[in-house]
């Protein structure tokens, strides 16, 4: 998010609508509507009034698809979600966590890939916590992201409060 | 501080990795939902589809 190299690659115009989500939407050349996500998520830091507040939930959906097809792999994706990122971050101090989508079983690829994602446009200003969760009952596992500014003054604070929240919720 | 950092833990942070779960598949109920019937979300996409539009494509090179 913070590599310069991808300022300047192809990527899709996007519109930020804000509200409780902090909405923004952007269009493929194959004109399928994405809609991107963050949801303030202060259940996750509740002994933190403060990262309560700061904390949001990263998604991403595809709201419009007339292909009627599954989308097909799109590189500009990627900087368009960068260009997103950095936008987000830039209003104010935020700490982002994502957590794969296991409905479909392909939460490790999934997971692979938002990493190979996160390690090309990091840069040196952003820090990624990982946690890998479970299994459930069920053997599911559950892969979850923490994201900050590296310069973040609380950061060893909330990564330190993230790990402590994850391992005191034991099945 | 290292710019990234991995931790594994097993069978644990189950309940909270489901309350994530939840709340993500709740967001895209309410995401389609609003894109449905909230006429903000319904101008918004129509501002952009515009723009495209008339740029011709999506693409951009610039924020």
């Amino acid at each position: 998010m913070q590599n310069e190299a991808h300022l300047s690659l192809p990527k899709y115009d996007f519109e930020f609508v804000g509200g409780v989500f902090n909405a923004y939407f952007f269009q493929t050349q194959h004109d399928i509507i994405y809609e991107v996500t963050f949801k303030p998520s202060g259940y996750i830091f509740e002994e933190s009034q403060l990262f309560q507040n700061q904390t949001f939930e990263f998604s991403i959906t595809p709201i419009e698809n007339p292909t009627n097809i599954n989308p097909p792999s799109d590189k500009r994706i990627p900087n368009t979600i960068a260009s997103i990122f950095l936008d987000f971050f830039q209003q104010h101090e935020r700490i982002v966590v994502y957590l794969c989508d296991t409905a479909d079983k392909r939460a490790s690829a999934r997971f692979r890939k938002f990493n190979q994602w996160f390690d090309w446009y990091k840069g040196t200003s952003f820090l990624k916590v990982d946690m890998q969760m479970g299994a459930d009952t069920y053997g599911e596992i559950y892969f979850t992201s923490l994201i900050l500014r590296l310069e973040n003054p609380d950061a060893i604070e909330i990564v330190a409060m993230f790990r402590k929240m994850i391992l005191s919720n034991q099945k | 501080m290292q710019s990234q950092e991995s931790l594994i833990t097993e069978k644990k942070g189950v309940k909270i990795a489901k309350l994530m779960i939840e709340s993500k598949l709740q967001t895209q109920k309410d995401v389609l939902w609003a894109y449905e019937n909230d006429p903000t979300i319904k101008e918004a996409i129509s501002r952009l589809k515009k723009r495209n539009a008339e740029r011709g494509t999506p693409v951009i090179t610039k924020i």
